[in-house]
Order: structure tokens, then sequence, then C-alpha cells
């Protein structure tokens, strides 16, 4: 489950990076949104599930949706 | 009279001003890209109610010396001039049906819901209103019309051209919050000012400043009240808007979130460098530009024409103080926009805040040495990520008037 949570974090990272407008700043937009270091998103190993969760939301801004598509 | 007459710079410096309020020309990429930092820091809601002040604030000032100046009295004039002049300065058309209690207003082909579409709206969905901006204008322009103290009036974007409005709409009503304005005036600025600095191909930069400042002082909005020039939205704006954002933006993350503090400064910076890079780049790949300069044939043609267009955009007087071919890449200015507030409003800032020279200098060093000039290059998102991408450039700014220094300088060097 948590390993589960991990790669999902990972994806849509990646999603984010590969897809945003402006994603050469996707990831400080990112940070900036959660209040997240840099650091923090580059290892997402290290982060709890209250902290993904903010990715999650933070990343649907971003992107203006309401659903990421990413594979489960 | 009419606003123009009221205009003025301080040429030694390339600081412009309208009714002693300074005032920049910036593009709508910029301004798209600028707002959505201050939302992404604080969150829709608050940086939508930062904006919207911010706007109250520079507006708020620059109207009501406006008015005063051209002895122009009662609401009905009062508005008059300021929705002309909104619409003259490219921010869009505004008509208002308030009084001194309040009331509504439209706004139709508003500058930053049309440019937000231009930029994104093929590819994204926006969730809440953009025009914050707008909103304390509008705040503003009824308060002086009224002869309201600032923050008498509130007021709300209640639907946005972006969000799938025709138009944008606006509800006025009464607020308890009159607020000091926290910006000056152009005689507290050059009681600040450093002494002029001077630099490399100065005589090339300011004969190219000159047409260019005698150009722009012929832009004016359309019939939407826009300007659209050189591939983008130009605007020119009260400066205090900026700067009051970035400054309040800054405080709320250091203070809440401060392990983004330094993403904050580097995305402002990056308002700088998609401003140079779409402004700049536009400008110099210009029908216009060439028939005043010629088309850049070098690197050097491409820094000069980016440190005269900066000056003419009442950026500050962007020096050339060392220059590297491909490498290096060395600015000085006697202030700029950013600082000289700064050290007007705050005496000394805590870090160097000259975003704009940062991110400028940096795309001065791409369009110089990673675009082709011939043909005609488009400057579009995809060559802008591109340029980010493969050939990435650092700046340092080791100098801010706005933190006590004689000068900003800025270092451009290879990553």
């Amino acid at each position: 489950m948590v390993a589960s949570s991990k790669s999902k974090t990972l994806r849509i990272i990646v999603h984010l990076e590969a897809d945003a407008p402006d994603r050469y700043a996707a990831l400080q937009r990112l940070a900036l949104q959660t209040g997240l270091a840099l650091e923090a998103l580059e290892n997402p190993d290290s982060l709890t599930d209250e902290q993904r969760a903010l990715i999650e939301e933070a990343a649907k801004r971003i992107l203006g949706v309401d659903t990421l598509e990413i594979e489960s | 009279m009419t606003p123009s007459d009221n205009r003025s710079r301080i040429d030694s410096h390339d600081l412009s001003f309208l009714a002693g309020s300074a005032v920049v020309f910036h593009c709508h990429h910029f301004n798209v890209f600028f707002d959505q930092t201050i939302d992404d820091a604080v969150g829709a809601e608050r940086g939508t109610e930062l904006r919207t002040r911010a706007s109250h604030e520079a507006w708020y000032l620059l109207l009501s010396s406006l008015c005063e100046r051209m002895a122009v009295d009662g609401p009905g004039p009062r508005l008059e001039v300021a929705a002309n002049l909104f619409a003259a300065a490219g921010h869009g058309r505004m008509s208002f049906d308030a009084s001194a209690a309040g009331g509504a207003a439209t706004g139709e082909t508003l500058h930053y819901a049309v440019g937000w579409r231009d930029k994104y709206g093929s590819r994204l969905r926006r969730q809440y209103p953009i025009d914050g901006f707008a909103a304390g204008f509008a705040a503003a322009a009824v308060e002086v019309a009224h002869g309201l103290d600032a923050g008498s009036l509130a007021c709300v974007e209640s639907s946005c051209l972006v969000t799938g409005a025709d138009r944008c709409a606006f509800t006025l009503s009464p607020a308890s919050a009159v607020f000091v304005v926290e910006g000056r005036t152009d005689e507290a600025w050059r009681a600040v000012l450093p002494a002029p600095v001077t630099g490399l191909h100065d005589d090339r930069v300011e004969a190219i400043t000159k047409g260019l400042v005698d150009f722009l002082g012929n832009v004016a909005g359309d019939d939407r009240g826009l300007v659209q020039a050189f591939g983008v939205l130009v605007t020119n704006h009260p400066a205090d808007y900026y700067n009051h954002l970035s400054n309040r933006m800054l405080e709320v993350t250091q203070k809440e979130k401060p392990q983004t503090l330094e993403v904050a400064r580097s995305l402002l910076q990056e308002s700088g460098q998609i401003c140079g890079f779409h402004t700049f780049g536009g400008i110099l790949a210009s029908p216009e530009w060439e028939a005043l300069v010629g088309a850049p044939s070098d690197p050097l043609d491409v820094i000069i024409g980016g440190l005269a267009i900066s000056r003419a955009l009442g950026f500050g007087h962007w020096c050339l103080e060392a220059y590297e071919p491909d490498q290096r890449l060395v600015l000085v200015s006697s202030g700029t926009y950013e600082s000289v507030h700064n050290k007007v409003v705050i005496e000394e800032t805590r870090w160097p805040c000259s975003y704009l020279f940062q991110g400028g200098a940096v795309a001065m060093m791409q369009l110089a040495h990673r675009v082709e000039w011939q043909p005609r290059p488009a400057f579009s998102g995809a060559l802008y990520l591109k340029l980010r991408r493969d050939a990435p450039w650092v700046c340092k700014q080791t100098h801010c008037v706005g933190r006590g220094d004689v000068h900003d300088r800025v270092v451009v060097t290879r990553a």
C-alpha cells in the first residue's frame, strides 16, 4: 500500500513535468503550492501520506483538471 | 490637459512616471506568470485578495494625483478619465454603474483575461476569476471619483471570461478597511536615487533608447482597450502593483513556508526571463525594429538592443559592464523599478530584489546565443521551453540599491 502510494507520487511528478504548462517551472510551482522543499519532491520516498495528498491536489490545480490521468 | 501631459521620465535612470507614480511597460506573458506565482505561493483566494489590494493601492495613488493635476472634478468626469486611461494603457475597457455606496462594473476584453486565454486557454481550464488587477482598479476609480478614502469600497470579480462568462463582472460594496496607500511618488524616488552609472557601448544604447521612447509614446490601446504589438499584449502598469505584490508574497512565504522562499524568488526571476524572451525577442524581431535599428546581425546587437529596450520600457538604466560572448554577461544599473521602490518604501530589503533585471539578463544571453535571427523567429512557448532545457544559464544579483548598495549588478554565467 505504501509502496503503491510512493510510486503514484512519482508518476504524478513525472506527468506534471511532461504535461504541465510552463513545465520548465512545474517542480518549482509544485513546491511553492505545497510548501514542500524541492529536495523533498526530488525524493518522494521520504514523503508522508499527507504530503503526497498535497502534491496530488496541487498537480490537479496546475494542470486544471479534476482527476489526474495517470496509470494506477 | 490630458493624462499624457502628466507623464515624465528621469532620463539618467530610465524610470518613467505618470502623475508621479512609476509606470512600466510589460507583456501578458510576464503579467500572467507573475500573478500565477503569487497565487502559487499564497493560494487562489488569498492571491486574489493580494492582487486586488496591490492594484487598488497603486491605482488610488495614481488616479487621485492625476485627477488633481488635471483639475477634473465630479464623479462622472473622473470615472471617464480613469476608464479612458485604463484602456489607453492596454488593460481593456471597463464601464461603471456605481455610486459612493457601491454598485457594479463591467470589463470587456480585459488584459489579464485575454492574455491568460492566449497563453493557456487552449490547454487549461481555469477555475477562478483572474482579474484582481481590474477589481483593484475599479475600487480605486470609484473611490477617487467620489472623493472617498482608499479602502472605503471593496470590489470582487463575480464572473470572468476565463471561467466561461462572456464578459467580466465586478461588484463594488462598502468596506470598513480604510487603509494607508504604501506607494510613493517620484519626489520620494528622486530623493534616494544613486548616482547614474555608465557602461560599454552606451552611445549606441542611448541613441536606440531615444528612438524607442518616442515610438512608445505613441502606443495606445485599440478599440478593445488592448495594445497588441510585437507578438504580445502590452500594458503600461503602475510599478507599485508588481512591487507591492512581490514584497507581500515573499513576506507571507518567509513566514509560513520558509523552505520554499528561494523557490518563490526564483519564480519571480523566471517571470523576468519570460518577459525578456517574449518582449525583448518580439521587439528585436519586429519590422518596427528593423526600420528603427536594423535586424540583429550578431550577438552584441542583441545585447545592446536588450539594454535599450529595457531602458525605454522604464525598467531602469541597464548598462553593460562586461560581456564574454556565450560565457558571461555582467550588467549594472543605477537602480531598477523594483530596487528603488524598496529603497523608498522598505529602506533596506533582506535580499536582492531586482528580479526582472536578473531574469532579463538571462534572457538576453539566450536571445544572443541560442536564437537564429534569420529568418525572423517566432517567440513561442515551445522555443522558450527548448532554450530553458538546452541552454541553462544562472544569474546572481551581487548588488542591489534596495539593500543599500550604490547600484544594482547582475552576473550571468553558464550553469
